[in-house]
């Protein structure tokens, strides 16, 4: 059985065609099931916890990466698949899971080409992409040793790879990466300078800091240190396009 | 023994330490390190170690295969194929299966070789 989530701001008048658009090509593809719409009165989390206890299988987000994200969060770690019909036009989630826009991803959810994903966590929130450090200011600890960088810098928790797969990482092999980059100098850019970024494996880490620094989540959440960040093996199954297959 | 390593985007390392990052402690790596930072206390890899010319290492240093090309202040236990480079400056004994030194290495410490020397990090493989 299907639930469709239908994001909030998709009741504004501009996406009535397309919403309409999408009804009739799940009618079409014998795809309809149970809709709910996101309101004040209703978020994600009680809609899912719902849906489960009605035994819903599949929850399919229509909207935009906070509500995938959110969704993700509600049902990682059960055994509910999880789709998305993306109305973002840069939405990374879209991206990565090579996914079409709007009524063209019905398409895809008819495939059911189905992927099981790591999920990162920290503090019991979870991320399909990464977690970025809002402050460089913050200490790895791994356990038998810890990193701690200094100068400016960006650091980055993947769990999969960035878009321009700068950074080698996977969201099945069991594993996250630290990615500690260098913000280049005002004189290493005009030398079109860059020091290779490190990165760190890990299973589980501490994350700290002198002051609390905020970790921003696939984009979305917020979550702040002293933080846990760990990998959560084949937490999650998605719908994805025939590109990641 | 390090590919395409220019291109930042070498398929077989699997831990780099970057010039902006120190690791304080007992570093055990499972696949290819590359060491451009800094390391303090014990560096270990069952498989390839790459030490570049800015890198600093205070540590106990053992790997199956290593190029040196920075300071190392420590032992060093490579089991087969150890390369040190022009640039490098090592202060402490080196243990290897087969060495190459480039014109121009410092080192200050003694040097055994000859049979394949086995680290305490490829024993428990």
């Amino acid at each position: 059985m299907y639930l469709y989530i239908f994001d909030s701001f998709l009741q504004q008048k501009k996406y009535s065609k397309e919403l309409m658009k999408i009804e009739h090509r799940l009618t079409d593809l014998e795809l309809k099931g149970r809709q709910v719409k996101l309101s004040l009165l209703k978020n994600v989390r009680e809609v899912i916890q719902q849906a489960i206890k009605d035994g819903v299988q599949t929850i399919v987000v229509v909207g935009n990466d906070q509500t995938f994200h959110q969704a993700l969060n509600a049902i990682a770690g059960t055994n509910l698949t999880l789709g998305y019909i993306p109305f973002e036009k840069s939405s990374p989630v879209a991206s990565v899971l090579h996914l079409p826009l709007a009524s063209l991803a019905c398409e895809v959810l008819a495939q059911r080409l189905l992927k099981k994903f790591d999920l990162g966590k920290i503090n019991d929130h979870y991320f399909l992409l990464q977690a970025q450090a809002l402050d460089p200011r913050i200490t790895v600890d791994f356990g038998s040793y810890k990193i701690t960088p200094s100068g400016k810098n960006q650091t980055i928790i993947y769990n999969h790879p960035p878009l321009d797969n700068s950074i080698r990482a996977s969201s099945e092999d069991g594993f996250l990466e630290v990615v500690i980059d260098q913000t280049p100098s005002t004189f290493e850019k005009l030398l079109k300078k860059h020091s290779l970024p490190s990165v760190f494996p890990f299973k589980k880490v501490k994350l700290s800091s002198a002051e609390p620094i905020g970790l921003q989540l696939d984009h979305q959440a917020l979550v702040k240190t002293p933080a846990v960040a760990e990998v959560v093996n084949q937490a999650i199954k998605i719908i994805v396009g025939a590109g990641l297959i | 023994m390090f590919k395409s390593e220019e291109s930042g985007k070498n398929q077989t390392t699997e831990t780099i330490i970057g010039q902006s990052v120190k690791v304080e402690g007992d570093f055990v790596g499972e696949g290819d390190v590359v060491v451009e930072g800094i390391v303090i206390g014990n560096l270990k890899t069952k498989n390839n170690l790459r030490v570049g010319p800015q890198a600093k290492i205070e540590a106990k240093v053992e790997a199956e295969n290593a190029q040196i090309a920075g300071e190392v202040s420590g032992n060093i236990t490579v089991s087969q194929f150890l390369e040190i480079k022009a640039s490098a400056k090592i202060t402490g004994d080196v243990n290897a299966g087969i060495i190459a030194i480039e014109k121009g290495a410092k080192i200050n410490g003694r040097i055994l070789m000859g049979e394949a020397i086995k680290t305490s990090a490829s024993a428990t493989k």
